[in-house]
């Protein structure tokens, strides 16, 4: 038992030596060119800029005057297992091939509304960024914009159809 | 407008992969076995020809699961950090170390080397990680688990608790068993040999 236990600390320390070593010499980079080398102590996040973040009151008043294109930024899995009615799937996966099905439907000005699930769930922003490449100005995000809006209980549909 | 559906045999196609691993590392095993002590040996010494298999089964997928991480570290940060767990300071260090013990005691596993005290660290990680998904869980935390870095891009959730739960009673069988079984060394003529 003893003997047990030292060896998996070993084994502990092993893996911390390796970890740190190769750490400290590895030179090689991400496809984002970011180093993968990582700094020991996490360094604090910056603060994050102002966004196009809107609440849920206000993509609610958006939805109810119809003024606005809903779309669910998620795999379309996700999206026919339940999303925000009237929204419609353009998954940032499928960005490149999805896109065209939609873009014939939006003017440069139309107001467009991308949501995603969870917090942290950076598929909405990155359509954001996706759709003003493409030249969209207004494009607003909900953040955690499935959970919201479920949870306030507005509507929602399952299926492929939005 | 029609969305392009998703594959609806994704869930299926997992699965088969999954069989097809546990299948080919048993045949291997098998072969291995059947090398070192005959038709007799497989046949008279199914327990030890389970835990061998086991051994590699395990150790491959935190081998896989720790040189993936390693290879990206970055996104491995960003998965932990959105846990929500660890002080923010630490997260980085907790990324370059973590990878590297899983890839370290998965190697000594395959090998045979310390399997009881392998067996015993990886139950100790798997419990580990089970609180940290389980309490995202029950938060509600929509996140990725970062449990093979980039390849797989599964969230957290009671699939993947169930799979870690797996590897833990795997780990803990490893355990119980390590001191149980006999040498490999002599073959089933062994058998009374323990250590």
């Amino acid at each position: 038992m003893q003997s047990t236990l030292w060896r998996s600390l070993l084994i502990v320390v092993l893996g911390v030596a390796a970890g740190l070593t190769v750490n400290a010499v590895r030179w090689d980079k991400g496809k984002d060119g970011i180093s993968r080398r990582l700094p020991y102590i996490t360094p604090p996040k910056p603060p994050s800029v102002a966004t196009n973040d809107i609440t849920l009151s206000e993509a609610k008043a958006l939805w109810d005057t119809g003024t606005a294109f809903f779309l669910d930024a998620r795999a379309s899995a996700d999206y026919v297992a339940g999303h925000i009615a009237n929204a419609l799937s353009l998954s940032v996966e499928e960005f490149d091939s999805a896109y065209v099905n939609i873009a014939p439907m939006l003017a440069p000005d139309s107001i467009i509304v991308c949501y995603c699930d969870g917090v942290e769930c950076e598929l909405s922003h990155q359509l954001v960024d996706r759709l003003q490449q493409s030249g969209h100005s207004t494009v607003r995000l909900l953040v955690n914009g499935w959970t919201v809006w479920r949870k306030a209980g507005y509507s929602t549909r399952t299926g492929d159809q939005p | 407008m029609n969305p392009a559906l998703p594959p609806k045999f994704l869930n299926a196609q997992l699965l088969t992969g999954a069989v097809v691993v546990v299948g080919v590392v048993l045949l291997m095993t098998a072969i291995l076995v059947y090398f070192k002590t005959g038709w007799t040996g497989l046949h008279r010494n199914t327990t030890k020809f389970l835990y061998l298999a086991m051994q590699f089964l395990l150790g491959g997928i935190f081998v896989v699961y720790g040189a993936a991480k390693i290879y990206d570290p970055v996104t491995f940060t960003a998965d932990i950090g959105n846990y929500r767990l660890l002080p923010h300071v630490l997260i980085n260090l907790f990324a370059i170390i973590l990878p590297w013990v899983e890839l370290v005691a998965g190697l000594l596993l395959i090998l045979g080397i310390w399997v009881r005290a392998n067996a015993a660290l990886i139950a100790a990680m798997m419990i580990m990680f089970l609180i940290a998904i389980g309490q995202a869980w029950a938060r509600g935390l929509n996140i990725h688990c970062g449990c093979i870095g980039t390849v797989d891009g599964s969230k957290v959730g009671l699939k993947k608790m169930l799979e870690d739960i797996v590897y833990l009673a795997i780990a803990l069988w490893l355990w119980w068993h390590a001191k149980r079984i006999p040498s490999w060394k002599k073959g089933h003529e062994a058998n009374n040999r323990y250590h």
